[in-house]
Parts: C-alpha cells; sequence; structure tokens
C-alpha cells in the first residue's frame, strides 16, 4: 500500500516536471521569436520616421497598423540635446505619464542613444491591455546620428492567449496524468473508473452543462444577476396566455386521448373481438410517425382549402388553425401513449377478479365499474399525464397548426429565432418544465401509491367477456371509425404526393416528387446520415451506462442516473435552446457544426436505451458476468462477451428507436440546423409555411418510408433472438 | 495443476446498509489452506461464508485484512487477474454460447491456441461425462448436465484455487448424492485446491479434508468432519452437526479432561469436548447425539420421561420423550428395541464415553434448545 503511494507520488512529480518544463519551453521559444519579431518590425518602422511633422506620420501608423502603438520622444541626451516627448493629444500624455514611471524607462532611453534596440521582454499592462514595450532608435538618413527615440506599444494579447492556451494545455495533461496515475495505482479495475469518469464528462457537459447555462442566462441582465427576465416573462400578457394555452391544450389532448387508447387497450385485452391485431398496430403506428405528417393532411384535408371542407362541403370559412385542429392531431398522434400504458396496465389485471365478482352475481356492468375500472384507475392517471406532459412539450405540431392560438414551445421558438432573445426563450421554455415535474412528481408519489396492480409475470391467458355482445359492437365500430380516421389521414398524405396544386387543381402529375427529392435531397441525406452515426453510439453509451448502473458499486451513481434520465423530462425546446447557448464560444464551438446535432441526438435518445438495457439486465443473473470475470475476461472484454450479446434486443431496439427518433425530430433540432447541416423535417416545415404542401407531403412519405422499412427491419432482428431470451431470464 | 495454498489474514468486510448503517458481513476471520486440500465453510445463510469465497474469488474488496493465493498478495487484484475458478449456484452458464464455447471460454481468455481449446474442452467434457455434448446450448441440459459443464468450465482453466458457491443447491435430492460423489472423486483426481461454500452439513461432511463453521461473520471451528461432528466446540455447531440431546449438569470435580458431573442423583465422568480447556467458572450442559442415548422402560436410565411421540422411519424408530430438559429425541434402531407406547413412563440412560460437555453460554435456554429441531 505505501509502496504504491509513493510509486505514484513519485512518477506524478516526474510527470509534471517533465510536462511543466516541456510546456514553458514551447512558451518561452513562442515568446521569444515572437518578440523577435515585434522588434524587427520596430526597427523598420523606425527607418520611416520623417525628420519633422511626426504627428502626420503617427496617425498614419497608428491607421495602417492598429496592434502597434508609436510614440516618439525627441533629442538626445548625450549630445546634451533636451530630451522632449513629442505629445499631440490627451492619450499621448497619459502615455508618457505612465511610460515614465516605469522602472525600465530611463534605461530604454539611454539604450536608443547608443543606437541599440531596446525591448522590455515582460509583458506589462497599459490601460488594460497586455502589452510589450520597445525603444527603438530614430536616425534620419539625413542626420546620421540618433535624433530621438521611437517607443512602440506592441499589442501583447496574442502571445498572452498562445500562454493561456500552453497553460491550458498543461493543466489538463497534468489532471489526465494524475487520473491515469492515480486511478492505476488505486483501482482494482481501472477500465470501468475511466468509463465511469467518461460517462460523468458526457453527461455533465453535454446534459448538465447546457441546462446549468440556460438557466444562467435567464438569471442575468448585461452580465449581472438579475430576476429581470423572469419578471418580463411572468408579468407579459402574452406569455401567460401561452402558458395557459398550452396548459389547456394539455389536458384536452390528454383527456380524449386517454379515453381513446382505454377504448383500445379494453377492448383488445378484455374481449376477444376481430381484427386485434390490425387494431393494435393502428394504435401503436403513430408514434413513429413523422412530425408533420399529421398536421400536413389535416391541412389537406380541413383547412380552407380542404378537400373535405372546401371541396365536399363547399365551406368556405372554416378555420382548423387552433385549439380544435390542434386537439385532432395531438390526439391522432398521442393516443397510443396511452393505449402502450394501459393494454400493460389492463394486461397486468388478473381476470380472476373479474370471475370472482361476476361469481358474486355482479352483472356486467358493476364488475366493469366495481372492479375492472377502480383497478385501473392508477394506470388511467399515468397514462393521463404522460400525454399531458408530451402535449404541453409538444413543438411540431403547434408551429403549424396553432394559427393565433399561442402554446409556450412556440412562442419560446419565436422568440429566439425571430427575436434573438435566448434569455426569454430559455426561460419560457423553463416554464414548460414545470407541468413536467408536477406531473412527475404526482406519479411517484401519489399514483405509484395507490397502485393495486401486482404484476405477476404470467398473463393468465384466458379471457373473461365482461361486455355484452351489443356493447362489443359498439366498442368495435369505435375502433373502426378511429382507425379509419388514421388511415385515411395517411393516405391523404401519399395522394398529396401526385396532386398538382391541392384545393385548387386536383390534375395527378409526378411534378412534386421530382421536384422535392431535387431539393430535399441534401437534406435527407444529412439526416440519414446524422442519425446513422448517432443511433450506433447513442446504442452502445446506452448499454454501457445500463451496465455500469446496473451491475457496479460507486460513488454517485444516483447522480449519474438522475443526469441521464433528464433529457427524458426535459422538452425539446429546452434542449435545442440550451445547446445553443452553451456551445456558442470557445473551446466549445459547436453551433453550426453537425456534432451539436449528433450530440442531441445522443443525450436526447439515451435515457430510453438506458430504461430497457437496466430493465433488460436486471433480469439477468450476474454470476453469468462473474462467471466470466473469474475465467478470465476483464471489465471490456465481459461487456463485450458477455452483456453486449445478453441484452442484445434492448440494444437493438434502442438503436431502432434512437434512429427513429433522430430522423424525426424536431423540436431541438430546429434550432441546431445550418446552412451547411440540414434537418429533413425542417424542410418539411419550411414548405408548408410557404403552401407547398405537395413538396411538404412528398418528403412526410419519404420519412415514413425510411422509418417504416428501419423500424420493421430491426424488430425482424429482434423478433429473431427473442427466443433466446427467455433462456437468460434464470432469476 | 498447480495447487495453491489460500490465507485469509484479519479479515473484515463491512457492507453500507439501506439506512447508512454498518453491516458487518465478515468479522476478522484468518485461517490457512493448504495446497490440495478441500475445505468447506459451512454455516447458516447469512454467517458471512459466500462473502468470504467472493473476497476469494475478487468479487468483493475485503473492508481491511489480507489475502493471499500461493505466495501472492492478491487483496487488490481484480478476478480476471487472479488464478481461481468459481462454481455458480445458478452454474451461470453463459446462455448466448453452446457447451463447448462456454468451456472453452476461460481457455480463450488466456489466448490458448484454437487447436489446443479444443482438446482440452473435449478431455475435461470426457471427465465430468459429458462426452460429445460440446455443440448443445446450455438450456437442452438438465440441471445436473448444467453444474457438469459448469465444473468442467472452471476446472479447464487448470485454476490453482476451485471455489464452489453452494452448487448443488439447486438440484434435487438424488442429484445431489451423485454430483457430491462426483465432485469429491475429480477433486481428489486433479488434487486441486478446492473451496465449497455451503449451508448443508451432508456435503460438508462428506466432502471435505477441513471444515470451517461460521457464525455471525466469525469462525467458530475449524477442523476435520469427524471433529466437527462428535467434537463440536460449542451449542452451535453441535446443533448445526445434527440434533443432539442437552442435558444440565453440576461438575463437582475435574480430573484432567473428565468432569465428574451429577444429574440427579447419579454422577456421570464425562469428558470435556476436545477443544475446549475446562474452567471452573463456566457452566457446563452434557451433549449427545439421538444414538447415543438408551430408553428403558424402567427407572434404570439416569433421567425420568413419558413418551410423546414415536415416529417410525423405516429402518430406525425417533421416539420423543417427555423430560424435564424438555422434549428429547431418541433414535432408535427398530429391530433392537423393544416399541415403547406413547404415554408410558420410561427412563433415558446416556453412553458416557459418547457424551461431551459444553459450555453454556450466558442467554441460552436449555428447553427451547432441546425442542429446537435441525
Amino acid at each position: 500500500m505505501k509502496n504504491k503511494w509513493l510509486k505514484a507520488i513519485l512518477f506524478s512529480a516526474i510527470g509534471i516536471i517533465l510536462i511543466v518544463w516541456v510546456f514553458r519551453t514551447l512558451e518561452t521559444e513562442f515568446t521569444t521569436i515572437s518578440i523577435q519579431r515585434l522588434k524587427e518590425a520596430g526597427l523598420l518602422l523606425s527607418q520611416s520616421v520623417p525628420s519633422r511633422s511626426y504627428d502626420q506620420w503617427v496617425s498614419a501608423t497608428r491607421q495602417q497598423y492598429p496592434d502597434i502603438l508609436p510614440f516618439i520622444s525627441e533629442g538626445n541626451a548625450e549630445f546634451g540635446e533636451e530630451v522632449r516627448a513629442v505629445i499631440s493629444s490627451a492619450a499621448d500624455q497619459a502615455f508618457f505619464d505612465w511610460a515614465q514611471s516605469l522602472p525600465f524607462y530611463d534605461y530604454g532611453l539611454e539604450s536608443t542613444y547608443y543606437e541599440e534596440v531596446y525591448f522590455y521582454p515582460k509583458r506589462v499592462e497599459w490601460e488594460g491591455h497586455p502589452v510589450y514595450l520597445s525603444f527603438t532608435p530614430i536616425i534620419p538618413e539625413e542626420l546620421g546620428y540618433v535624433s530621438g527615440t521611437l517607443i512602440l506599444l506592441h499589442d501583447g494579447s496574442v502571445i498572452r492567449n498562445y500562454g493561456n492556451l500552453l497553460t491550458g494545455f498543461a493543466v489538463a495533461f497534468i489532471v489526465l496524468l494524475l487520473c491515469i496515475l492515480f486511478v492505476n495505482a488505486f483501482s482494482k479495475d481501472p477500465i470501468l473508473v475511466y468509463t465511469i469518469l467518461i460517462v460523468f464528462l458526457i453527461v455533465g457537459v453535454f446534459i448538465a452543462f447546457p441546462l446549468y447555462q440556460a438557466f444562467r442566462l435567464t438569471m442575468l441582465k448585461d452580465g449581472v444577476f438579475s430576476l429581470e427576465v423572469w419578471k418580463y416573462v411572468l408579468s407579459n400578457r402574452n406569455y401567460l396566455q401561452a402558458l395557459w394555452g398550452s396548459i389547456l391544450l394539455g389536458v384536452l389532448t390528454a383527456t380524449v386521448s386517454t379515453a381513446i387508447g382505454f377504448l383500445f387497450a379494453f377492448t383488445l385485452t378484455r374481449t376477444n373481438v376481430r381484427g386485434k391485431k390490425f387494431f393494435s398496430t393502428m394504435a401503436t403506428l403513430p408514434v413513429i410517425s413523422p412530425p408533420f405528417s399529421l398536421t400536413l393532411s389535416m391541412i389537406l384535408l380541413f383547412g380552407s382549402y380542404g378537400l373535405i371542407t372546401r371541396r365536399i362541403l363547399g365551406l368556405t370559412n372554416v378555420d382548423i388553425y387552433g385549439l380544435d385542429g390542434l386537439v385532432i392531431v395531438q390526439t391522432m398522434g398521442m393516443f397510443p401513449i396511452a393505449f402502450m400504458v394501459l393494454s400493460g396496465v389492463l394486461e397486468a389485471i388478473d381476470s380472476t377478479f373479474e370471475e370472482a365478482a361476476m361469481n358474486l352475481k355482479a352483472s356486467r356492468w358493476k364488475v366493469f365499474s366495481t372492479v375492472t375500472l377502480p383497478l385501473s384507475v392508477p394506470g388511467i392517471a399515468s397514462a393521463w399525464l404522460l400525454v399531458f406532459t408530451n402535449s404541453i412539450a409538444d413543438f411540431a405540431n403547434p408551429l403549424i397548426l396553432a394559427g393565433k392560438y399561442k402554446v409556450l414551445s412556440v412562442e419560446a421558438y419565436m422568440e429566439v429565432t425571430g427575436m434573438n432573445h435566448l434569455d426569454i426563450g430559455a426561460a419560457l421554455s423553463i416554464v414548460l418544465l414545470i407541468p413536467t415535474f408536477l406531473a412527475f412528481g404526482l406519479q411517484r408519489y401519489w399514483i405509484s401509491k395507490k397502485s393495486y396492480v401486482t404484476v405477476t409475470g404470467k398473463p393468465s391467458g384466458r379471457i373473461l367477456e365482461v361486455v355484452s355482445p351489443g356493447v362489443k359492437r359498439m366498442l368495435f365500430a369505435m375502433m373502426a371509425v378511429i382507425s379509419g380516421f388514421l388511415i385515411s389521414l395517411y393516405a391523404t398524405i401519399v395522394a398529396g404526393c401526385f396532386v398538382k396544386n391541392w384545393g385548387i387543381d386536383y390534375g395527378f402529375t409526378f411534378d412534386n416528387i421530382v421536384e422535392a427529392l431535387q431539393r430535399g435531397k441534401d437534406a435527407i441525406g444529412d439526416t440519414t446520415l446524422l442519425a446513422a452515426i448517432a443511433t450506433p453510439i447513442a446504442g452502445l453509451l446506452a448499454m454501457i451506462v445500463a451496465m455500469i448502473i446496473v451491475r457496479k458499486r460507486f460513488p454517485g451513481k444516483g447522480l449519474m442516473q438522475a443526469l441521464v434520465m433528464i433529457p427524458y423530462a426535459v422538452p425539446g425546446t429546452l434542449v435545442g435552446i440550451s445547446f445553443i447557448i452553451a456551445f456558442n464560444k470557445p473551446p466549445l464551438l459547436l453551433v453550426g457544426t453537425a456534432a451539436i446535432i449528433i450530440i442531441n441526438y445522443i443525450i436526447r435518445e439515451l435515457p430510453v436505451g438506458v430504461e430497457s438495457g437496466i430493465a433488460t439486465l436486471r433480469q439477468i443473473d450476474p454470476s453469468i458476468e462473474e462467471a466470466a470475470q473469474s475465467l478470465g475476461a476483464d471489465t471490456a472484454t465481459v461487456f463485450r462477451t458477455i452483456v453486449l450479446p445478453l441484452i442484445r434486443p434492448a440494444f437493438i431496439s434502442s438503436l431502432s428507436y434512437t434512429f427513429v427518433r433522430s430522423m424525426t425530430a424536431v423540436s431541438a433540432v430546429i434550432f441546431l440546423i445550418s446552412a451547411k447541416w440540414y434537418h429533413i423535417t425542417i424542410l418539411i416545415y419550411n414548405f408548408s409555411e410557404n403552401l407547398r404542401f405537395g413538396l411538404a407531403s412528398v418528403l412526410a412519405t419519404t420519412l415514413m418510408i425510411i422509418v417504416l422499412a428501419v423500424f420493421w427491419g430491426l424488430r425482424f432482428f429482434v423478433g429473431k433472438s427473442s427466443s433466446m431470451q427467455k433462456n437468460i431470464i434464470t432469476r | 495443476m498447480s495447487a495453491s495454498s489460500v490465507s485469509l489474514t484479519n479479515v473484515y468486510k463491512i457492507f453500507k446498509g439501506f439506512s447508512g448503517e454498518e453491516i458487518v458481513a465478515v468479522n476478522d476471520i484468518s485461517f490457512q489452506i493448504e495446497p490440495g486440500t478441500f475445505v468447506t465453510l459451512l454455516g447458516p445463510s447469512g454467517c458471512g461464508k459466500t462473502t468470504s469465497l467472493r473476497m476469494i474469488a475478487g468479487f468483493e474488496n475485503p473492508t481491511k485484512g489480507k489475502i493471499k493465493i500461493g505466495d501472492e498478495d492478491v487483496t487488490f487484484i481484480p478476478p480476471w487477474k487472479r488464478d481461481t475458478a468459481m462454481v455458480f449456484q445458478s452454474y451461470g452458464l453463459f446462455p448466448h454460447m453452446n457447451v463447448g464455447e462456454n468451456v472453452g471460454y476461460g481457455l480463450k481468455m488466456r489466448k490458448v491456441p484454437v487447436s489446443e481449446i479444443h482438446d482440452r474442452v473435449s478431455a475435461i467434457l470426457d471427465l465430468v461425462g459429458l462426452n460429445g455434448f460440446e455443440d448443445r446450448p446450455p438450456s437442452s441440459l438438465s440441471g445436473g448436465q448444467q453444474q457438469r459443464v459448469a465444473l468442467a468450465r472452471a476446472l479447464v482453466v487448470e485454476p490453482s484455487v476451485l471455489l464452489f458457491d453452494e452448487p448443488l443447491s439447486n438440484l434435487d435430492v438424488l442429484l445431489r448424492e451423485q454430483m457430491r460423489v462426483e465432485i469429491r472423486r475429480i477433486q481428489q483426481k486433479t488434487g486441486i485446491t478446492a473451496i465449497y461454500v455451503t449451508h448443508d452439513r451432508t456435503e460438508a461432511m462428506t466432502l471435505s479434508d477441513t471444515v470451517i463453521v461460521m457464525n455471525n461473520g466469525k469462525i467458530v471451528q475449524t477442523g476435520t468432519p469427524f471433529d466437527i461432528y462428535e467434537e463440536p466446540n460449542s451449542i452451535f455447531v453441535a446443533g448445526f452437526m445434527g440434533k443432539m440431546a442437552y442435558f444440565p449438569v453440576k461438575i463437582v470435580a475435574w480430573e484432567g479432561k473428565n468432569g465428574i458431573a451429577e444429574l440427579y442423583d447419579k454422577k456421570l465422568t464425562i469428558r470435556i469436548a476436545k477443544t475446549v480447556t475446562p474452567n471452573d467458572a463456566h457452566q457446563y450442559v452434557m451433549a449427545c447425539r439421538p444414538e447415543s442415548l438408551k430408553i428403558h422402560e424402567n427407572g434404570k436410565g439416569a433421567v425420568p420421561g413419558v413418551v410423546a411421540t414415536n415416529v417410525y422411519l423405516g429402518n430406525a424408530i425417533e421416539s420423543y420423550i417427555k423430560t424435564e430438559f424438555g422434549e428429547i429425541m431418541v433414535k432408535s434402531e427398530l429391530h433392537k428395541e423393544r416399541l415403547c407406547p406413547e404415554g408410558s413412563k420410561v427412563s433415558l440412560s446416556i453412553r458416557e464415553d459418547k457424551t461431551i460437555l459444553l459450555p453454556l453460554e450466558q442467554g441460552i435456554d436449555l428447553l427451547s434448545l432441546n425442542k429446537a429441531s435441525t
């Protein structure tokens, strides 16, 4: 133990000395060379000094070389002449007053009498600027002797910045060296420690730091602490109206979606209607449908030039833009969330309860209202809250369809892109967080305690028909109507691709496809490329994080888990805004690059991957990994040869999820795109804004095809391996 | 195979509980295992035996103390750099690999050439009786076969120490007995050092050269199976190794290792357990196994009682006799004894040579000791 300490300290001492020596040498070398160049420049300059009328020369030189400030002092004390500063302004006077107070001033002047250039090698501070001072003799050709001294103030900021950069590097190297030495000396498992440090670095820099920066910006006014921004935001009628708008929209959407979700979930788990597979596909498909697609077809069908409103019904003053349109579109897009939550809950409720109730002579309606419904109340509440938070954070649908109706996410976007008010945008999107956190708290502390459902793991498989045939037919009809509506929405987009000018000329054409693909091919390429880069990184990172969270003990694990999960709760708008706030200056100048988009994809989709990795890994007997360790596999090898193959289903589904979500991202990415790196969804938005619905339809359809292809393709993979998964679960 | 010694010196393991309290799982244990011996850590669940084994394997770090394998201090060496191999209770077979890949995994990690891996895997599968199972997935094997694969996988890397963590507790009784014999046979054949953790005393007795009995994170007794069974040093060990009958006695005098004990009006000469030294300040109980007691229909025995229940076991009969010291079980071979009907008054005689004196720890209630069945 003692030996190790000694060794580590010795090596780090040697390392630090080496690093300091190398960097000091580099800095001195650079400074020497720079000073030499400055000296030569001064000498050259001194030859152009005229013997009379210095003022003109001085002002001309200052204009020509802004980083060199020349001052002149006349006379040569060696010859008994009077030495006099040439002063033509108050600034000159100030300079000479200051210069004469410097200890080397006299020495500098004196050197010039011997026709020598004197360059003071240390940096001094003048009016807050880092400068170097040089004294160069003025030897006019016609005189042939020293007639005065040219005093030059050289800008020292380049040298200083270079020095700072080197110091920064040196510090980074030393920290890295210390890390490596001490981790290697004192950790049983250095690879694990490095992994943990790197994960912390990633979540710290790309999750905690931007959010902190965004929050900080809202607390600042002209660089000092102030609540001005918040005062403004919270007292502005517009914003309060938008907040109310978001909440109202959320409540309506959540309520309707939960009702429809329950309809589907109940009918599919508690009755034996026909076409279950079809209906459950219909109730999950919208989750992966690209943004704007449903909005787009709503406009095409029900807009002021809509197929149904104008063409078929002949209405002229309908307006789909606004709250009603939004509720319809969001419901169609989000009832699947409620469906998935509720079908899980209903499946978990053992039908023995219902059988018991019926056995006690309860009528069908009584069974439903006194057993099934109360048991699913916690599920209904959490489904409602989940849709509510999703609706509030939604950005894509309101962006196009809100019209005059105000919601917070769009307001935040307008502030940032329209007015360049980053602070207000950040504040508005932070306000968006409040309902989300409230919902989360409710879920955590109230609903979870009310839950009666215990998951037994084995669904009984029996279905007790708790509804009468008549009711069943009614439920079936309702599902059919909703599914039909959904299908017609998708069909409209496809139809939109082939129509000349929707609303005016319904003639058939291929022009849209040609033009859209022509104009969109770069965006499609960019989007696919960036998503393809982000996908494996996010997937692997998620699995690594899942493994260290489930299997390893280390300080700060709770913090890591919390940080990783944050992007799940934070609305995309806030993520986007905080990214442009945090990464717009060196050394993390990422705005405008592909990297910022990729990083954004990765951290936003990380939580879901980590969650599914954790869930899968918890099912796997840890002695499988321990067996590998005891046979000689280190942590990295265990991950590669054991863990990754075993959690392949989670890995692949996280890959497909990341890819699909990245391809269809809007809310964060809209802040991060640049002329160089564009996103297909934003192009769809632009086309719809310019009423080029045909082009928008083509791109939306293309996106749907890509997403579906990837989704089904990967699902095929997972399907193959699901038989293996059963063997893994030994606990 | 180079068998190594293993030694633990003053090892502690302290876990942090959920509310931050300290849980001492292993409390200052030290022992030395000679190369090539089979040692069992025996004790009830939660006694720290598995934690100790996991520290030897490297899965847990000791809070304090030193662990050596051979001459090497391995206290801070990760599991994959230790020359140990472990056989797990739940087998820990890799479900995504077939039997051959499972067994060959450790060799692959050791960068053994592929052709050699193949030969060694089939040789070791031969040894455990699974010849030709290379291409089968583990899930297609029975529990016993899976555990053989796990054993083969640990053996094939020729570790200097082989570790077993209750490897048989997931198997049914018959298979367990069969595997017990198998494990002992293979250990003898390979001469490997083996450390075996179990709570099953029969496993410990049949397998080990040395048994280390643990309780509450401490070592209670170390010895050969014979010593542990016949010469327990405490009521805990005696009780853990099997049913015991306890009688409180007054020691009137010591004759070397023999105590003159008074029970009712009879004087008995009972030796004190080998590992215990007589101490006048202590209280003692007489302890003997149920098979060392004899029922008399008359008052010939030392302890009077009434037959409460007779339990017929086929080869023997267990009689529960109600006495002043609680219900005492007597085991007798059926054909030798005449059965005393329930409710009849009897007396118990004690075989003095098969009885030992054990110190009675404070606060232990004899009545409950005699009632507790193991």
